[in-house]
């Protein structure tokens, strides 16, 4: 079996008054985008600093590539990208020297990949880091977190208060550099951010892992669902007959095997009389709504 | 130690650092250069301006150094590149010990040069001594402040303690020093505050009983950079 990239063992610190994270156990494969899915509070920038060293564990252990995060946490870091979640840069310095502060002490020479990456979010890193606007910011964070181009990228929320545009384009980043073999830690509570990007999904609620799977297996990419909606019920009724699937209050819905979608529309959609088509897809954010419900119970005043 | 960090850490401090050693130079050139006032160079300027005024700026930079940046979040961007604790805390202790060297070096050469044009009288002994000794309460205030700053994550804890700490001696230290001016019983206040460990006095007069003060300063200092830069590599930070 290959080395995880990144092993959370059985982690747990308490900050007291039922603060904190509990028995937090997970593990990334090298290549591996892992979500890591809660509501605010819940701890997943608790367990990111465990990643990082900043924090020691109460019980339990972190591992990157088999060094202890928490005593060999500077040869972690030769390994480890880290976006924090809150972006607060160095004060009263220009967005280069920021740059070539952290290049000299990443000891990194070639300016190769910066230039990819400055290029790639656009970005024009002159003047003081104060008068940014929270986007150039971020894009700063980014390019300084990352210039090393190191093999596992840790994001914490990275594109929370970005508008569209610019979270498009971190979604981007994160798809090239998963293509480029990366291995990435994304924490969010941002559901489509996820969904495009990740593997497998944690959720954390209360401190607690309450649900480990496979993104691929939730949405279900062999099978597609689609609601078919007719001109009369009678049309309906054949269809049902002729394809299967169940209906619904006016509709019909189908389930096509991904591979026979092409077949499904030139053949045995033909001739019928069908007047909106949908496709079914997988909400995630439903699925997952069931977990951030609270359990407690408010009350009426 | 981190060079990229050192020259990090000296550009941000260059200003405030700049300025207080700039005006400690000045004050202390005008008091040693005019007739007038050339008696008041050791009890007024080191018996009383210099460590306040190296205070403002041990403050404000030993704040700054850790506790500052983890407050305000920059220890992040630090602390991902491959770099231990103890090595960021020894280079900021090193940034702080160097520019106060460079400051009362900067001051010995100011009043060695000031006494030879005005013709002042001090002897170049006296004179190198007298800023060694003000340099130690320089030293331990750096300390006491480094301390405060590596144990705390939020300025305000850290100004509230090491900060808080060095203005009650100082401010012990003008007290006690009108017992030299007919309130004999105030001598007992001197006790309670290190900056008297920097006896001038004994200085001016060649005595020698001033370099062991000048080494329990030393010991201080010793201590809470100790203190500091192991509270930092400890701690749990919320970064």
């Amino acid at each position: 079996m290959t080395q995880a990239a990144l092993k959370v063992d059985h982690l747990t610190k308490d900050f007291g008054h039922g603060r904190g994270i509990f028995d937090v156990s997970f593990e990334i494969h090298p290549g591996e985008v892992f979500g890591f899915l809660g509501p605010n509070g819940a701890g997943k920038t608790t367990t990111i600093r465990h990643i990082t060293g900043f924090t020691k564990p109460g019980s339990g252990s972190v591992s990157v590539l088999g060094l202890d995060a928490t005593t060999q946490y500077n040869q972690v870091m030769k390994h480890i990208g880290y976006l924090p979640g809150e972006i607060a840069l160095p004060v009263n310095v220009s967005g280069w020297q920021f740059i070539h502060t952290m290049q000299q002490m990443r000891g990194v020479k070639d300016d190769t990949y910066l230039n990819q990456l400055l290029e790639m979010f656009d970005l024009d890193p002159s003047g003081n880091t104060k008068r940014m606007s929270l986007g150039t910011k971020r894009k700063l964070a980014v390019v300084t977190a990352f210039l090393a181009d190191p093999e596992i990228l840790i994001l914490d929320e990275p594109t929370s208060g970005l508008d569209p545009a610019m979270q498009a384009q971190f979604i981007q980043f994160m798809v090239s550099e998963k293509r480029r073999g990366k291995t990435i830690l994304l924490s969010s509570h941002i559901f489509p951010e996820v969904e495009a990007t990740c593997d497998r999904i944690a959720i954390i609620k209360d401190g607690k892992i309450v649900s480990q799977v496979d993104a691929n297996k939730l949405q279900n990419k062999d099978v597609k669902t689609y609601e078919l909606f007719f001109k009369t019920v009678h049309d309906r009724d054949l269809a049902a007959n002729e394809l299967g699937g169940a209906k619904s209050k006016v509709g019909l819905k189908v389930k096509v095997k991904a591979a026979e979608v092409g077949d499904f529309f030139a053949n045995q959609l033909k001739g019928r009389h069908i007047t909106k088509l949908v496709e079914d897809k997988f909400d995630l954010e439903s699925y997952f709504m069931n977990f951030y419900r609270t359990d407690k119970v408010f009350k009426t005043i | 130690m981190s060079f990229p960090l050192l020259k990090q850490t000296f550009k941000s401090n260059f200003a405030v650092w700049g300025l207080v050693t700039l005006v400690m130079n000045v004050i202390l050139a005008q008091l040693i250069a005019m007739k007038q006032t050339q008696a008041l160079v050791a009890p007024m300027y080191y018996g009383m301006l210099v460590s306040t005024m190296v205070a403002l700026l041990v403050v404000i930079t030993g704040n700054k150094l850790l506790a500052g940046q983890v407050d305000q979040g920059s220890m992040a961007y630090i602390l991902t590149a491959p770099i231990r604790r103890t090595t960021v805390a020894i280079t900021q202790l090193v940034y702080m010990v160097g520019s106060l060297v460079v400051t009362y070096g900067a001051m010995v050469a100011v009043s060695l040069v000031t006494n030879n044009i005005a013709d002042a009288g001090f002897k170049t002994q006296t004179l190198i001594n007298l800023n060694f000794g003000a340099f130690m309460v320089a030293l331990a205030f750096a300390g006491i402040m480094f301390a405060a700053s590596g144990i705390f994550n939020l300025s305000k804890y850290a100004f509230g303690t090491g900060g808080l700490l060095i203005i009650l001696f100082i401010l012990l230290a003008i007290v006690g020093s009108f017992a030299d001016y007919g309130v004999a019983g105030l001598e007992h206040v001197q006790h309670l505050t290190i900056v008297s460990l920097f006896d001038y006095k004994n200085i001016v007069s060649a005595g020698s009983k001033w370099l062991p003060k000048l080494a329990a300063l030393g010991g201080i200092a010793a201590a809470t950079f100790g203190i500091g830069t192991t509270a930092f590599a400890k701690k749990d930070l919320p970064l």
